[in-house]
C-alpha cells in the first residue's frame, strides 16, 4: 500500500515535469556538432521568451493568452524531435519497420501525393536523381516518410546513424533534416554577425516552427502542403497556404511574437525580423478563384502562360466563367496517429 | 492523520526522485539510446573548442547587440547617412529579380530578400541611434515604398516604418490607405505601430 503510494506520487511527479518538458532534440551522429550547439541555443531562448498576447496568434495556433515560453516550447516539442544532418541519405536508410499497418483515414492523403506514380511512391524503387545541388535549410522528412508508408500501406521508418531505426507512426514523429543553409551567412554584412547572434537565432526559430506546422494535420491535408501563389513574387511556385492556419501563417505569427517582444533586440535585428514575417504573412492566399473541376485547373495554367505571352485563346476565355471564388479559412490541425 | 501521511509521503518520493536523478537513474527528460542529448551536445562543443578544427569552430560569445552597437558607434553626417540610403535602395531586388529562382528556392525567404532585410536593417538602426536623421529616413522610405518594381514585402516594411517615423516626430496623420496598393497596406498593419 505505501509502495503503491509512492509510486503513485512519483509518477504524478514525473507527468508534472513531462507537461513543462523542454524541446528534448534528438540528432544523429553525423549532425555537426556545431550546427546542433547552435540549435539548442536557439531551442533555449524559448525560457526567456516574456508572457505575450496576441489573439490571432492564440487562434491559429490554439494557445492559450497570454502566451508564454513554456506554451511555446510545448507547442514546438510536440511536433518536433529528432534532427538529422544534410548528409544522410533518407531514400537509401528508408526502411520497412511492418508490412502492414493500419492508418487512421485509410487510403485518404493529400492530392499531391495522390497523383504520385507508384514507382514514384514505392520505397523500394529509389530512382536516383540527377538534381541541382541545392542548399539545405531545413525539411520536415518525417511528414513525408509517414505519407509514403501510408500510401504504401506499410510503416516505414529511418534508420539513423546514432538514433536506430525511428518508426514514423505520425507526422508528429517531429523527424527534421537540416544542412547548412540554416546557418550560412547570406552577405558580407551578414558574415559580420556571429551565428548565434539573437536575429539569426530567431530567424532560424521562426523557420523551425514553420517546419513544424508540418508535422500536423490528417487525410487529405497531412503535413498542411504547400498551395500555389496567385500573385505576387512567388506567382505560380507553390510556395504559399490557401489556409489561414498553415506553415507561412505558424512561421509568420511566431517570428512576430519573438521580434516584437524582444527587449534585447537591436533596431536591425527587429527590422530583418520584419521582413522575415512579412514575407510569411505576405504567402498566405486569402481569397482566390478556381474551377471547381481540377483538370480546368491545368488548363487554367496553360491559359495563365498564353496570357503571359500575350496569346488570347477562346477555351480561356470561356474558363473564367466557370471559375468559383474560394476564401481561405482554418484547416482541422489534429495529426493522425500516435508517436 | 491520513493528511500526515501524505506529506510524508510526498516528501519521501521527492526525496526519492532527487537521490535517483543524482545517482542517474532517473532523467527527467527523455533521452534515447545512442542520440546526441543537450548535455553531450554541449559537452562536445567544449571539447571541440579545446581543440578546433575546420568542421568544430565554435561562435564566439558575442551577443548580436554587441557586434550592432560595434558598428553604429560613428554617428552619420546627413550626407553620409543620404549616400548610405542611396547605396542600400540600389541593392533592393526587384520584382523581376526573383524570375528562375526553384520551388526550393522560395520555400522559405530567398537570400536575396533576406540580404535586403540586412540593409534595411542598418537603416533602421542608423535612424534609431539619430533620430535627427529622420527627415532623411522619411525621404528614403518613401522612395521605397513608392516604387512599384519593389516586392510588396519590401514596400511594406518600407511603408511602414515611413508612417511610424512619420508619426512618432509630430506630423500630422496622413490618408494613409491612398497612399499604397490594399495588400501592401494589409502586410504593413501586420507590424505594430509605434516607432
Amino acid at each position: 500500500m505505501n509502495s503503491k503510494a509512492v509510486l503513485f506520487l512519483v509518477s504524478g511527479l514525473l507527468s508534472t515535469q513531462a507537461l513543462h518538458a523542454k524541446v528534448a532534440l534528438k540528432y544523429s551522429s553525423g549532425m555537426p556538432v556545431r550546427q546542433a550547439a547552435l540549435i539548442n541555443e536557439d531551442v533555449s531562448r524559448l525560457s526567456r521568451f516574456q508572457p505575450y498576447k496576441d489573439a490571432e496568434m492564440s487562434t491559429v495556433m490554439e494557445l492559450p493568452s497570454p502566451i508564454t515560453g513554456a506554451v511555446l516550447e510545448n507547442w514546438l516539442g510536440s511536433r518536433v524531435q529528432y534532427v538529422v544532418d544534410e548528409n544522410l541519405s533518407i531514400e537509401k536508410k528508408l526502411v520497412m519497420i511492418k508490412k502492414s499497418h493500419k492508418y487512421e483515414n485509410p487510403g485518404v492523403i493529400p492530392d499531391a501525393f495522390a497523383d504520385m506514380d507508384s514507382a514514384e511512391a514505392d520505397p523500394v524503387e529509389k530512382p536516383e536523381k540527377s538534381e541541382k545541388k541545392v542548399m539545405v535549410v531545413m525539411t520536415n522528412m518525417g511528414t513525408a516518410v509517414y505519407i509514403v508508408g501510408k500510401k504504401a500501406g506499410m510503416l516505414l521508418g529511418v534508420d539513423v546513424p546514432g538514433l536506430g531505426k525511428i518508426p514514423m507512426t505520425s507526422p508528429r514523429t517531429g523527424f527534421l533534416q537540416v544542412g547548412e543553409g540554416l546557418f550560412a551567412n547570406r552577405s558580407k554584412e551578414d558574415a559580420k554577425l556571429p551565428a548565434n547572434d539573437l536575429g539569426k537565432s530567431y530567424a532560424r526559430l521562426g523557420t523551425m516552427f514553420h517546419e513544424a506546422r508540418h508535422s500536423d494535420g490528417a487525410g487529405k491535408n497531412i503535413g498542411f502542403a504547400h498551395d500555389s501563389c496567385t500573385e505576387g513574387i512567388y506567382k505560380g511556385y507553390k510556395a504559399c497556404d490557401r489556409s489561414l492556419n498553415g506553415s507561412y501563417a505558424i512561421g509568420a505569427y511566431s517570428t512576430r511574437a519573438l521580434a516584437e517582444n524582444c527587449k534585447e533586440c537591436t533596431a536591425a535585428q527587429k527590422e530583418s525580423l520584419r521582413l522575415d514575417y512579412l514575407d510569411s504573412f505576405s504567402r498566405l492566399v486569402k481569397e482566390w478563384k478556381a474551377s471547381p473541376d481540377p483538370k480546368e485547373e491545368e488548363l487554367r495554367e496553360a491559359c495563365e502562360s498564353l496570357k503571359k505571352d500575350g496569346i488570347k485563346a477562346p477555351e480561356c476565355e470561356l474558363l473564367d466563367q466557370h471559375t468559383i471564388a474560394f476564401k481561405a479559412a482554418m484547416k482541422d490541425a489534429r495529426p493522425e496517429g500516435k508517436r | 492523520m491520513k493528511k500526515g501521511f501524505l506529506i510524508l509521503a510526498s516528501c519521501a518520493a521527492l526525496a526519492l526522485v532527487v537521490v535517483l536523478a543524482v545517482r542517474g537513474y532517473v532523467r527527467l527528460y527523455p533521452e534515447s539510446h545512442g542520440a546526441q542529448s543537450e548535455e553531450s551536445v554541449f559537452r562536445q562543443a567544449e571539447e571541440a573548442h579545446s581543440h578546433p578544427d575546420e568542421d568544430h569552430v565554435l561562435v564566439p560569445p558575442v551577443s548580436g547587440a554587441e557586434s550592432a552597437m560595434q558598428d553604429i558607434e560613428k554617428k552619420l553626417t546627413e550626407a553620409d547617412f543620404v549616400d548610405l540610403s542611396m547605396e542600400v535602395m540600389d541593392s533592393l531586388p526587384l520584382i523581376g529579380d526573383f524570375k528562375g529562382l526553384t520551388d526550393k528556392d522560395v520555400h522559405l525567404m530567398p537570400e536575396i530578400l533576406r540580404n535586403a532585410g540586412l540593409e534595411m536593417g542598418e537603416i533602421s538602426q542608423v535612424l534609431h541611434d539619430q533620430p535627427e536623421l529622420a527627415r532623411q529616413g522619411l525621404d528614403f522610405y518613401r522612395t521605397c515604398f513608392e516604387n512599384e518594381e519593389i516586392p510588396e514585402q519590401l514596400r511594406a516594411l518600407c511603408f511602414a516604418n515611413f508612417r511610424n517615423l512619420h508619426t512618432h516626430i509630430g506630423n500630422r496623420e496622413l490618408d494613409w490607405a491612398s497612399m499604397v496598393p490594399a495588400k501592401v497596406l494589409g502586410l504593413a498593419n501586420q507590424i505594430p505601430k509605434g516607432w
